[in-house]
């Protein structure tokens, strides 16, 4: 009998080891919820005025030619045009654009004309976060995602599911890099990793 | 030195008015939508309650999403990841710990719902649903091994405490409970574990699912197998000091779900089997070592559909088929001595058809109509291999239909009412008619109170009313429904935004409680022997009325990864001097850690309840009246392994003091009065999500 398990769990472990890990997705909420969760993330920046022009501006990241990204891209614009329409953040009015991430000096480019309070990075990034980040960090814009993984390797923000309830997870030495002063009261219902 | 305006504590209109109206924007089906230049009309973010975005959702109260705050119930959400944390094997397991639940034991795992947990219920008082597929049936329900959806497919499991029969009709009686699979992202996990106790390995169980999208499409498929030895048992009251059954506890467990969506329509389906031995039959009179089981099949499939005809009203509908099978062999000595092997059993199988709609007349109306029919067929049989005399076979059918309409008014921003009613026929036991009023109340963001009047009822099953035969049941045709009327009055206060507490009274009224009581056999021509089961039967009567009155206090905490938990005691007293199984006290407690390391997490679990009577029909001479109060820890660690995402390792030891804990015990188990809890048990499992 103890053979006979011993061998099922090793048969099962076999068979998952063979399978090819996916993107980390598994932890992602629907667009609408993101945008929403987001911008009330927003409004516990104490320096979201500062890095503001008039409007909180949040880019939605996306690899062009990437169909899963692109796809995403469409669904984040949706929700985040769809929810702006109805709210402001600290008083000021929501604006939504795209940005494609070609190379990390066009991307810079495109961070310094649109001037993001926020930029929502595609998951498929993750090998780009580095470059991400170091160009977010010096325009001053908070950087996040809907998957726990690129928080772990350098953004600032996430917004994830578990297990039925949202839930934030929060770089803050990263976010702090990122010219963001987030309130205690997010942190307090917040998941706080390290960088 | 720039000034600040904080965010978080606007000016303006009072909060709750704000909050409120954000969540009507926000989280409607139809959100208000304001134009480019109306900004007055625009909501201010800072003053959105986040524990509004972070609030989770139920759907069983009124079959639509409304939050837990909101919703016109007494609700308590199980996640999937409080599964994970505390090593939940089976939907008992996790229910017993639930606030103002208790789980007991039995030929079929039970739960008992403030305080009111009947002797061989078969799970016929609580509804049990499967992303609002009622499983309920004419025999019962299995909510242990035999549940058909692996636990791996769950995503939280919504339990709520009180009737809902205006909602649900029969069987919503003691509460609620929904197993939602639905709303979690693509990704799948497989894991796999042994199961130590009593000084060897005594079980294994391996486990996979998986969701996956793509554009329009959905789909998650999940199995799980389960095997084991079992556990050697000793019934403390049974003479010579203790009877201990060995190696007559092994059984196995496989279920498999699938579910798809494309677009409106909805394909579900599962099938759970599960057989075990029946160790406690081994000292009732007479039957053999080893030859006693109990097995089961539940099966069903449903296809749904929902149309948006306007963006005020949907309309959503449903079809299904259910097979629910039990089969029970219980090995008697062979003629002259006893009957042989004898079996008893059946299944019932059911179609549906169900349609509903959701109007949403005005922003502070929505209406909620539908109509769910039923066939049933069933087959029940019992037969002896050795007396044919004693063969009985039946094959009944019946239908019914319930109809519902709910409505749900907001005359003012802090004010909620529900107001609902259901119309039930039965083909065999009747009609109902069962309404339910309650008003829900946020006056600030902090506090909210309801007040619930809710009705419910549960026809006889078929099982009660209907079988007999020449060993175990005496059929009773007279029988009624059994009623409840609830009474409850909540409030809930968040703390900052990381702890809540809420408390309730209730009082509950049951009126013509079924319960089978051991009556002597007909026809017997002698005296009726105390010590000889064959002179007795099970006949399902209405056996009394009740009311509990208590009260319910309960505690969340949700702090990062520092706690997350909850803990709630409930007190009711019951209006009759001896209630069996009827607690007055439960105590139920969760909480889990990533303190101390980030990979690490830490939790533990515990449930206690107050001395219990049995029931007293049930005792021989010398058995002792009640068990004493008992309680059960679990502990449990995983850790996320550094260096391979996805991979986790986790132990848990449940019952961890390896109390007795013993539960009083179905009258139709003498000379078994009182039943133990599994013996400590140490799980270790390695777990790989992808």
């Amino acid at each position: 009998m103890a053979r006979r398990l011993h061998g099922l769990a090793v048969a099962a472990l076999v068979a998952v080891a063979l399978a090819r890990p996916a993107p980390a997705c598994a932890e992602e909420l629907p667009a609408r919820n993101q945008a929403l969760l987001l911008l009330r993330v927003l409004a516990y920046d104490r320096n979201l005025a500062q890095r503001s022009n008039g409007a909180v501006t949040v880019a939605v990241v996306f690899r062009p030619g990437d169909r899963g990204s692109e796809e995403r891209r469409a669904a984040l614009l949706a929700a985040f045009e769809e929810v702006a329409r109805d709210v402001v953040v600290a008083g000021l009015p929501v604006r939504v654009e795209a940005i494609p991430f070609r190379d990390a000096a066009d991307f810079e480019g495109r961070l310094e004309a649109a001037r993001p309070a926020l930029a929502y990075v595609d998951p498929t990034l993750l090998k780009a976060v580095p470059e991400i980040v170091q160009a977010t960090r010096r325009r001053g814009v908070l950087s996040a995602d809907g998957s726990r993984n690129l928080v772990e390797a350098g953004l600032a923000i996430a917004v994830v599911a578990q297990a039925g309830r949202a839930g934030v997870v929060v770089n803050l030495k990263a976010s702090r890099l990122e010219g963001a002063d987030l309130d205690a009261a997010l942190l307090a219902v917040s998941e706080v990793v390290k960088d | 030195m720039t000034t600040r305006t904080d965010p978080n504590r606007p000016a303006g209109p009072p909060r709750a008015v704000r909050a409120l109206a954000a969540l009507l924007v926000l989280t409607g089906p139809t959100p208000l939508r304001a134009d480019e230049g109306s900004s007055p009309a625009k909501i201010e973010m800072g003053a959105i309650d986040i524990r509004s975005l972070l609030d989770l959702s139920v759907e069983a109260v009124m079959r639509r999403p409304s939050r837990v705050s909101q919703a016109p119930a007494s609700v308590f959400v199980v996640t999937g990841q409080d599964l994970r944390r505390h090593g939940s094997r089976t939907l008992a397991e996790a229910l017993g710990f639930v606030p103002g639940l208790f789980a007991y034991p039995g030929p079929f795992e039970q739960v008992g719902v403030r305080g009111v947990g009947i002797l061989g219920d078969f799970t016929t008082r609580v509804l049990v649903l499967v992303d609002g597929h009622p499983l309920a049936n004419s025999m019962g329900g299995d909510l242990g091994r035999g549940f058909p959806v692996p636990l791996s497919a769950v995503e939280k499991i919504e339990v709520i405490k009180g009737p809902v029969g205006s909602v649900y009709g029969p069987t919503a009686f003691l509460g609620v409970v929904n197993v939602v699979t639905k709303g979690a992202a693509p990704g799948g996990e497989a894991w796999a574990g042994l199961e130590a106790a009593q000084g060897g390995v005594r079980a294994g169980e391996a486990s996979a699912a998986w969701r996956g999208r793509r554009g329009e499409a959905e789909g998650l498929v999940a199995v799980d197998g389960w095997k084991t030895k079992g556990q050697d048992w000793t019934y403390a009251d049974v003479p010579p000091a203790g009877f201990t059954v060995r190696g007559q506890d092994d059984g196995d467990a496989l279920s498999a779900y699938a579910r798809g969506r494309w677009r409106d329509l909805g394909m579900a389906g599962a099938c759970g089997h599960a057989w075990r031995r029946m160790p406690a039959s081994v000292p009732s009179g007479g039957t053999a070592l080893g030859g006693n089981t109990l097995g089961g099949l539940t099966c069903f499939g449903e296809a749904t559909w929902q149309a948006e005809l306007s963006d005020t009203l949907t309309l959503r509908g449903r079809g299904a088929y259910d097979y629910f099978q039990r089969r029970a062999i219980l090995a008697y000595a062979p003629p002259p001595d006893g009957i042989g092997t004898y079996s008893h059993g059946g299944h019932d199988q059911w179609e549906t058809a169900e349609l509903r709609a959701e109007w949403r007349l005005s922003e502070v109306l929505q209406l909620d109509a539908g109509a769910t029919g039923q066939l049933h067929q069933i087959v029940q049989h019992s037969r002896s291999d050795a007396v044919p005399l004693l063969a009985v076979d039946l094959k009944p059918q019946f239908g019914t239909l319930n109809t519902w309409l709910q409505a749900e008014l907001r005359p003012l921003a802090a004010l909620t009412l529900h107001g609902g009613v259901t119309y039930f026929a039965h083909s065999l036991f009747g009609n109902q008619l069962t309404p339910k009023l309650a008003a829900v109340w946020q006056p600030t963001r902090e506090d909210v109170v309801k007040a619930i009047w809710s009705t419910g009822f549960r026809p006889p099953t078929f099982v009660e009313a209907k079988v007999q035969d020449q060993m175990l049941f005496v059929a009773n045709p007279d029988l009624k429904a059994e009623r409840v009327s609830s009474l409850e009055l909540g409030y809930q206060h968040h703390f900052g935004e990381v702890a809540s507490v809420s408390a309730s009274l209730f009082r509950n009224d049951y009126r013509d409680l079924i319960k089978f009581v051991v009556v002597p056999a007909p026809g017997l021509d002698h005296p009726p022997d105390p010590a000889n089961p064959a002179d007795f039967r099970s006949m399902a009567q209405n056996v009394e009325s009740l009311r509990v009155t208590g009260g319910e206090l309960a505690v969340t905490l949700r702090w990062g990864r520092w706690a997350e938990g909850w803990a709630g005691l409930s007190l009711q007293k019951a209006d009759v001097s001896q209630r069996a199984n009827f607690p007055r006290a439960t105590a139920n407690a969760g909480v889990s850690s990533r303190a101390l390391w980030s990979p690490l997490l830490l939790a533990a679990r515990a449930a206690a309840w107050s001395a219990r009577d049995k029931d007293a029909s049930s005792l021989l001479p010398g058995q002792r009246s009640r068990v004493p109060a008992a309680a059960s820890l679990d502990l449990s660690a995983a850790l996320d392994v550094p260096g391979l995402t996805g991979l986790a390792v986790e132990v848990a030891v449940r019952n961890v003091f390896d109390a007795s804990s013993p539960s009083p015990a179905d009258p139709k188990q003498r000379p078994v009065s009182e039943l133990p809890q599994a013996a400590r048990t140490v799980r270790a499992d390695l777990r790989w999500s992808f």
